[in-house]
């Protein structure tokens, strides 16, 4: 589970950092910078993907390999 | 298994080359080109880009067409990767119908071993997910002229009831579990 001081850049992999939901400019912010203005009312739009690609996709497709191969 | 556990240790590039090695033995094994995708996303150093993932997933689709796992992955590769939410969710809708008739299927098949095992609370306890389950499977195929009221009103051992009208592809298989139980039928 990322912590709210990790830094975007150093969660997401260098292939998903070719996703159009990855934002360089939002790369170097810490996943708190990230998840408060994706979930504000209206969300940052590019926070909002950022969060979807570090959080949704990185840590499911990293807890596969602890759950549904062993 | 080797490729869980370089998965586990977060070697993403061993387990890859694993599993590409898996895949050139076996090419039609949809599971295989689920993990090839997953494993490329994760990569830290890319020998492939996303437009790869994504076709391994539709083959992987293509490949296992009764199966949910690769609808729902190339769905959540459509919402987070692509943000395609409009996409996604008509995979994640076949995806979920998909996997509920699965488990469907087992717990059914659960809930006959506990009946002739006699025990009775753990076959109930089937007996509730079932219904909770087809209840969404033959809500959707329930049409104004069918909307007469329920079949069968099951009482369940807390003392709840539940109103269910017996259609769609599990009717007769619940039927007959509930023949076990039914308290009362309305025609």
């Amino acid at each position: 589970m990322a912590q709210d001081d990790d830094i975007a850049d150093d969660v997401i992999p260098a292939t998903l950092k070719r996703s159009q939901s990855y934002h360089a400019d939002y790369g170097r912010k810490t996943y708190k910078q990230i998840k408060d203005p994706a979930a504000a009312n209206p969300p940052d739009r590019k926070a909002r993907q950022m969060k979807k690609n570090l959080i949704e996709q990185t840590e499911r497709l990293q807890n596969k390999g602890k759950g549904r191969l062993s | 298994m080797t490729v869980s556990r370089l998965w586990r240790e977060k070697d993403s590039d061993k387990a890859l080359a694993e599993v590409e090695s898996l895949r050139k033995t076996w090419p039609g094994n949809a599971h295989l080109h689920i993990l090839w995708a997953s494993l490329v996303q994760l990569q830290e150093n890319p020998q492939h880009d996303l437009d790869e993932a994504k076709r391994a997933l539709q083959q992987a689709v293509e490949l296992d067409k009764g199966s949910a796992a690769a609808v729902l992955e190339l769905g959540h590769f459509l919402d987070t990767v692509e943000d395609d939410p409009r996409a996604a969710s008509k995979l994640y809708a076949e995806g979920v119908s998909t996997a509920r008739h699965l488990l469907i299927d087992g717990l059914i098949g659960q809930a006959k071993v506990f009946r002739q095992l006699d025990q009775r609370e753990e076959f109930l306890r089937c007996l509730l997910e079932i219904l909770h389950l087809a209840r969404f499977e033959m809500g959707t195929k329930r049409t104004k002229a069918d909307d007469s009221g329920p079949d069968i009103i099951f009482e369940s051992p807390t003392g709840h009831f539940h109103a269910i009208q017996l259609k769609g592809p599990y009717a007769e298989q619940i039927q007959d579990l509930l023949s076990a139980v039914v308290t009362r039928c309305s025609a």
